[in-house]
């Protein structure tokens, strides 16, 4: 049986005061504070019915309704670390959009999984909804260390993108690609 | 050619099959925008004149080849059908350009969007209702069937496609976009950096994947098709042409922004992750 079948199904869940077991109560967000934020924020009290939340972003702000503290601060300072530690997180809400393939995102995994925290939720911005990725989510992905990601993503990169560049750079040298031409662009 | 009756599906094929549809249908009475929703911002009220305006620069913006390569203005005077409406926004360009339109969408928030962007400008279409694999529509009735970002989205394409067939007039042509397997977004985005290198691949299954990166994590089912596949699919059509778009930063983790768009435009001929796929009724 693979790894994957193992592992509890689903491992991510719409936003409900279920979905990690005993509730969640305890949340950070985590990003720069916008009006957008209220609306998720209201969501949230919503959905897990008045938890505590705290907010780490990287400029002070007054803590807005709703926001027990702010935390002034990153992902990567280790006062914040042990703050969010001794908090005991049930979940970690970036405030961004997750992106998919960013750094930020494994930044924000990795940071959760160092606090403790229970489970980190994907914010899909179109929706205006909330996803819970859960722990073994993490737990299982960051066992694929930095560098790791780093070097076999570098030349996965670098294996497909540099042939097909050379093959541009020839086809533009010798005539062959001249640029779009997208108002006479025809099927 | 006769289009070849389709083969009855299984009891439980078919409660499949309307799962997937009322999710389908779920998914998007709550979404906001479909197709720009990394781009619009979620503070702009659906249905406002900004939404109408924003969405259909967005989409022109994102998409710059669309307008010739539909080429709306060749269907003026012609009866034209879209599957999909969506958002309406290729829907308005066809009526501007005169078509005589009917748009078919399963969603029926989608056809009211589409009906107030149409009221907006004073244009007409008759909006239904209805299912890709059941379009309700007469045999032989259309000079032009336009479908883009829906049919992958049906539990049998194929049933759809022969739909289209049915419907079309001899002659008729039909311009389908399908999300393209031979793609950087599906095998170096998708499957190489989210699946491998990020490791999402150990706790989602590929299909899971493959939808979450498409277009979001509740989406019900996206298929992809690479061109054999599709030219399988439009078999039965005299002529088949297709050409493949869209190729964005995002698809290459880091490097993206620093690699030259006219590369990115190069790389998209042949890479994309947009299938369309031109198909004439002989």
């Amino acid at each position: 049986m693979s790894l994957r079948r193992r592992l509890p199904n689903p491992t991510l869940a719409a936003l409900h005061p279920d979905v990690l077991p005993g509730g969640v109560e305890r949340i950070l967000l985590v990003g720069g504070w916008s009006p957008e934020a209220d609306g998720l924020l209201a969501t949230l009290r919503r959905g897990f019915r008045d938890p505590r939340i705290w907010l780490l972003t990287p400029s002070p702000i007054p803590a807005p309704g709703g926001i027990a503290a702010v935390w002034e601060g990153t992902v990567a300072d280790q006062q914040i670390r042990r703050q969010a530690r001794d908090a005991r997180l049930d979940l970690v809400v970036p405030l961004e959009p997750y992106d998919l393939l960013g750094s930020t995102r494994f930044a924000l995994e990795r940071f959760a999984l160092a606090v403790g925290a229970r489970a980190v939720a994907v914010h899909e911005k179109a929706y205006g909804t909330v996803r819970i990725a859960t722990r073994p989510h993490l737990h299982y992905r960051v066992s694929i260390r930095p560098w790791a990601c780093r070097f076999f993503g570098g030349l996965a990169l670098l294996g497909v993108v540099a042939p097909l560049y050379v093959v541009y750079w020839v086809a533009r040298r010798v005539g062959l690609w001249r640029g779009p031409s997208h108002a006479e662009d025809r099927l | 050619m006769t289009p070849a009756s389709p083969k009855a599906p299984t009891p439980g094929e078919a409660a499949e099959t309307a799962a997937i549809k009322d999710a389908l249908v779920r998914f998007y009475a709550g979404t906001r925008a479909t197709l720009e929703k990394d781009f619009l911002d979620p503070a702009v009220p659906l249905g406002s004149e900004v939404f109408f305006r924003e969405t259909e620069a967005t989409r022109y913006r994102l998409y710059p080849y669309l307008p010739s390569l539909v080429g709306f203005e060749r269907w003026a005077g012609k009866r034209v059908l879209e599957v999909g409406t969506g958002m309406g926004v290729d829907h308005v360009r066809f009526a501007r350009a005169g078509a005589t339109l009917t748009g078919v969408d399963l969603t029926p928030s989608h056809l009211q969007i589409t009906a107030a962007r149409l009221k907006r400008e004073g244009l007409a279409s008759r909006l239904l209702q209805g299912d890709a694999e059941r379009l309700p529509c007469g045999d032989a009735s259309f000079d032009h069937v336009y479908s883009c970002g829906v049919l992958f989205l049906v539990p049998d394409i194929q049933r759809a496609v022969d739909e289209v067939y049915r419907i079309l007039k001899p002659g008729g042509e039909a311009l389908v976009m399908l999300y393209h397997r031979t793609s950087f977004h599906h095998y170096l985005k998708t499957l190489a950096f989210m699946g491998l290198v990020w490791g999402d691949l150990l706790y989602l299954t590929r299909q899971k994947l493959v939808d979450w990166s498409a277009d979001g994590y509740d989406y019900p089912i996206i298929r992809l098709y690479s061109r054999r596949q599709a030219r399988r699919i439009f078999g039965r059509f005299a002529e088949v042409r297709m050409a493949v778009r869209t190729l964005t930063p995002a698809e290459f983790p880091v490097i993206g922004q620093r690699l030259p768009t006219d590369f990115l435009e190069f790389a998209a001929r042949r890479f994309g992750f947009f299938l369309f796929i031109r198909a004439v009724k002989g």
